[in-house]
């Protein structure tokens, strides 16, 4: 992914809602959908505000208390990948 | 998923309405009148469903831009941070208006077009050139950069239009065109229901359409039971029947509703505040749980968790939100005989 997109920024709009058993309700105005994430994800949703993917990964990662782990790397890219796909963020 | 609040509320405004639609679930009317909460009582509101966290409040009627004080109201729930959508049968929108509602930040506005001739459409919205403001209305707002969703009811009377209707409604500069189901709550009678065969055809034929219009106008629907008849993704697990769940229906009488279309009392907003309704009243807690549905084709269909049938359909029926949905086409509730669907229990006697 990073081959491709630098930053990631979440799209305009998204309201975020505190829900029951520390999850969050992300919902897309342009899309009508509605997704949960939990703490970490919100976190992790948090970080896009721009900045670079590799610092989204890095602070991420410290989010879950290692250094760059390449699973926890992974699993953090994938989820962001997850995130675009539903809109709710986009890549430059 | 759980939720805490509702996604969306809907707040009928008032009842005063200039139209004369034969369907109308508020049993609106025209000339009604200034039936509506005094302005504190209803920025107070607003307050309310902002704080609870509502995302999405939706201004209904009767005919929302009657109330002198819509823009008012738009604002402050604009300014607390909630999307705001209503509905409009399109008479009082002018250029002028269209432009203040693009000021005031509506996310979208709801244009009823249950037709696509003017015959078909004033056969039922019963106001001569109704068809051709309502057209100008998506026209006008579109063409200010306003999201416009057509509304599409279908009824015995307007089956055939469908696909004209969406091919009108992109024409128009609309963005989306959404099919939402007709409950006979109030005023519209039995007769204007479609049997489950005919809405399930039509069904059938408006998610073909979805897909050929894809890219250029999103054809939508509010149905419970849609969800099962798409694969993965699409089939959201939250389209099922959401009332009292996802939504909710605010009166002028000042009851909380669960839905729309369900016109079943569940609290009083004059003697409680919202979210102690959403959150203690019983027969919300009783209709969230699929359970306690007790009889008619929905206690022993396989989608019951996923779809719960439509309760306002149940109720308008028989009288009980807990029974069979009527409007089932994927498990009838009765045998269409006639062209009237006999409840299977009338059958077997």
């Amino acid at each position: 992914m990073n081959e491709f997109f630098l930053s990631v920024l979440k799209t305009e709009k998204i309201r975020c809602r505190a829900e029951d058993q520390g999850n969050y309700l992300l919902y897309n105005p342009l899309t009508d959908q509605l997704h949960l994430v939990d703490e970490r994800g919100k976190q992790i949703f948090d970080l896009c505000d721009g900045r670079a993917i590799d610092d989204v990964v890095r602070e991420g990662c410290a989010l879950f208390g290692v250094d760059s782990s390449p699973a926890v790397s992974q699993q953090i890219l994938d989820f962001l990948c997850a995130l675009k796909k539903r809109h709710l963020v986009v890549m430059h | 998923m759980k939720l805490t609040t509702p996604l969306y509320v809907v707040w009928e405004t008032t009842l005063d309405c200039n139209a004369r639609c034969v369907h109308c679930y508020s049993d609106a009317t025209f000339g009604h009148g200034p039936v509506f909460w005094p302005l504190g009582e209803s920025l107070d509101l607003i307050d309310q469903l902002a704080e609870a966290g509502v995302i999405i409040i939706a201004f209904s009627g009767g005919e929302f831009l009657l109330r002198p004080d819509w823009e008012l109201l738009t604002e402050r729930a604009v300014d607390r941070g909630m999307q705001v959508t209503f509905a409009t049968n399109g008479l009082r929108v002018s250029e002028v208006v269209a432009r203040r509602i693009k000021e005031l930040g509506v996310a979208n506005v709801s244009v009823s077009l249950d037709g696509a001739t003017a015959e078909v459409h004033e056969a039922i919205r019963r106001i001569p050139r109704i068809f051709e403001r309502a057209c100008e209305a998506v026209r006008l707002l579109a063409e200010v950069g306003v999201r416009v969703t057509v509304n599409y009811t279908p009824m015995r009377t307007n089956l055939a239009q469908a696909e004209d209707l969406i091919a009108l409604a992109y024409g128009l500069g609309a963005k989306k065109v959404n099919l939402t189901e007709y409950v006979y709550t109030t005023r519209g009678g039995v007769d204007l229901m479609p049997l489950p065969s005919e809405l399930g055809s039509l069904i059938a034929r408006w998610t073909r359409a979805s897909d050929a219009w894809k890219g250029r106008i999103d054809v939508d629907w509010h149905d419970c039971r849609v969800a099962l008849i798409l694969p993965g993704a699409e089939a959201d697990p939250y389209k099922g029947c959401g009332a009292g769940y996802t939504h909710c229906r605010i009166t002028v009488d000042h009851d909380v509703t669960p839905c729309v279309v369900l016109p079943l009392p569940v609290g009083n907003l004059r003697e409680k505040r919202f979210v102690e309704i959403w959150r203690t009243a019983p027969e919300l807690h009783r209709i969230r749980d699929r359970a306690n549905i007790r009889g008619g084709n929905c206690v022993a269909c396989e989608h019951i968790d996923r779809c719960g049938g439509c309760r306002a359909a149940s109720f308008a029926r028989y009288g009980d939100a807990y029974l069979g949905d009527p409007t089932c086409w994927i498990k009838p509730d009765g045998v269409e005989i006639d062209g009237r669907l006999v409840a299977n229990e009338m059958v077997r006697s």
